[in-house]
């Protein structure tokens, strides 16, 4: 696993261009939530995904689908965490704006490995029979208490031969994405909402409270 | 992008981009011109009129017959609801429509194009629909975007809500739309490479 990095100084785009500027698919979905940006990541990262029964269904199916090896009992942790424990690694960040997650794999083995690549060799990285897959969990602060949050995946084959094996995978495993976004982001916009009203809530009480 | 001058803030977006091994003009040839019809996009959009058919079958109407053809070129065609907002040749093509996309009959809402981006009416949704390709290396990226905006806090629970339930499956079909078009720009080079008859 890599060390988290701070985003290079190489101008204002988006993090995620500097490591994969073309890639063979990419899926971005964009939503806005009624919380402050600073919220809505944190939420984002520290969400538990499969305390969502459908996600933890299609990750289930997945592995029948595949005939992986049963996982043993997880518990219960953050997207961030649980992706770093399965070997992504970070790329870059932009504090409380932007964070790019990576790694190289063949997603389309049953028992699937995730390697992280350090954040310098990522771009070049062309080791063959490979993807090199990027994400992000992006938030843009449009008010005090309004978000738009993104997140977006983008992969790429390192060969041709790697190419043709993850687009015949992704042509029923993309269907799978689609579903876990689907039932992930209002999930994420329902406690970042919950979370910024209940602060709004505290708020005046607390202040009120410390009043002379 | 042309589709920010249409719907500069929005509510949702989709966006499905794919790697394309022909030229940018045989991709956005293909755009315009590819039939749309596909088992599964066919079967979601039967899932989304089941309603409305219900409904028309009690009362003893007819049941809308499907189009044998759908394509962009001719989305015009498709009905009263889209309108062609922008196109620049070769590189986007910009259609949008207005309603209450969460009642049974879509609640078409006909705007001329230049009516488009005023149009602030309460309890609306404005969706925009960008494709548009660029050239990256010695192929072509697709890229396919559905934004939605809605007009105000009533249709934004209540566009919401439906997003809830219709989500899913327009991302379903807009990556089946993306691999169709891809499918048929690459035919069409090959075809002009002379690898195929």
């Amino acid at each position: 696993m890599t060390t988290a990095t701070a985003a290079p100084a190489r101008g204002r785009g988006r993090l995620i261009n500097w490591f994969m500027p073309v890639a063979d698919i990419t899926e971005r979905h964009e939503t806005l939530v009624h919380a402050p940006a600073n919220i809505v990541l944190d939420v984002a990262k520290t969400f538990d995904m499969q305390s969502v029964p459908l996600i933890r269904a299609i990750i289930w199916m997945r592995g029948k689908i595949l005939g992986a090896t049963p996982l043993p009992a997880r518990r219960p942790q953050g997207l961030v965490a649980e992706t770093l424990g399965m070997g992504w690694g970070v790329l870059a960040e932009r504090p409380g704006r932007e964070l790019v997650i990576g790694a190289v794999t063949q997603p389309w083995q049953a028992n699937v490995k995730f390697t992280a690549v350090a954040p310098d060799r990522f771009g070049a990285f062309a080791e063959p029979d490979l993807v090199k897959i990027v994400w992000t969990l992006e938030v843009e602060p449009l008010g005090p208490a309004l978000t738009r949050f993104r997140t977006e995946t983008r992969a790429v084959a390192t060969d041709g031969t790697a190419q043709r094996k993850f687009l015949r995978y992704w042509r029923w495993a993309g269907v799978g994405m689609v579903l876990i976004r689907w039932l992930l982001l209002p999930a994420l916009r329902r406690e970042a909402e919950r979370r910024a009203s209940s602060a709004t809530v505290r708020t005046p009480a607390t202040s009120r409270g410390a009043a002379p | 992008m042309l589709i920010d001058r249409y719907l500069p803030t929005f509510d949702e977006t989709y966006i499905y981009e794919a790697s394309v091994k022909a030229t940018p003009d045989e991709t956005y040839a293909a755009i315009r011109e590819t039939n749309l019809k596909d088992p599964v996009i066919d079967f979601l959009f039967d899932l989304r009129e089941l309603p409305r058919n219900v409904a028309r079958r009690l009362r003893g109407e007819p049941v809308a017959a499907r189009p044998p053809r759908v394509t962009f070129g001719q989305i015009m065609q498709q009905g009263p609801e889209w309108v062609v907002l922008a196109e620049e040749a070769g590189v986007e093509l910009v259609i949008g429509s207005i309603g209450r996309f969460w009642r049974k009959d879509y609640g078409s809402h006909k705007v001329a194009q230049p009516d488009f981006i005023p149009f602030r009416e309460p309890g609306y949704a404005k969706l925009a629909i960008s494709l548009s390709v660029r050239a990256a290396g010695e192929g072509t990226i697709l890229r396919y975007e559905a934004r939605t905006a809605t007009t105000d806090e009533t249709a934004q629970r209540t566009f919401r809500r439906y997003w809830r339930i219709i989500g899913a499956g327009v991302g379903i079909v807009m990556r089946r739309v993306v691999r169709r078009i891809k499918a048929a720009a690459e035919q069409k080079e090959l075809h002009a490479a002379g690898a195929l008859p």
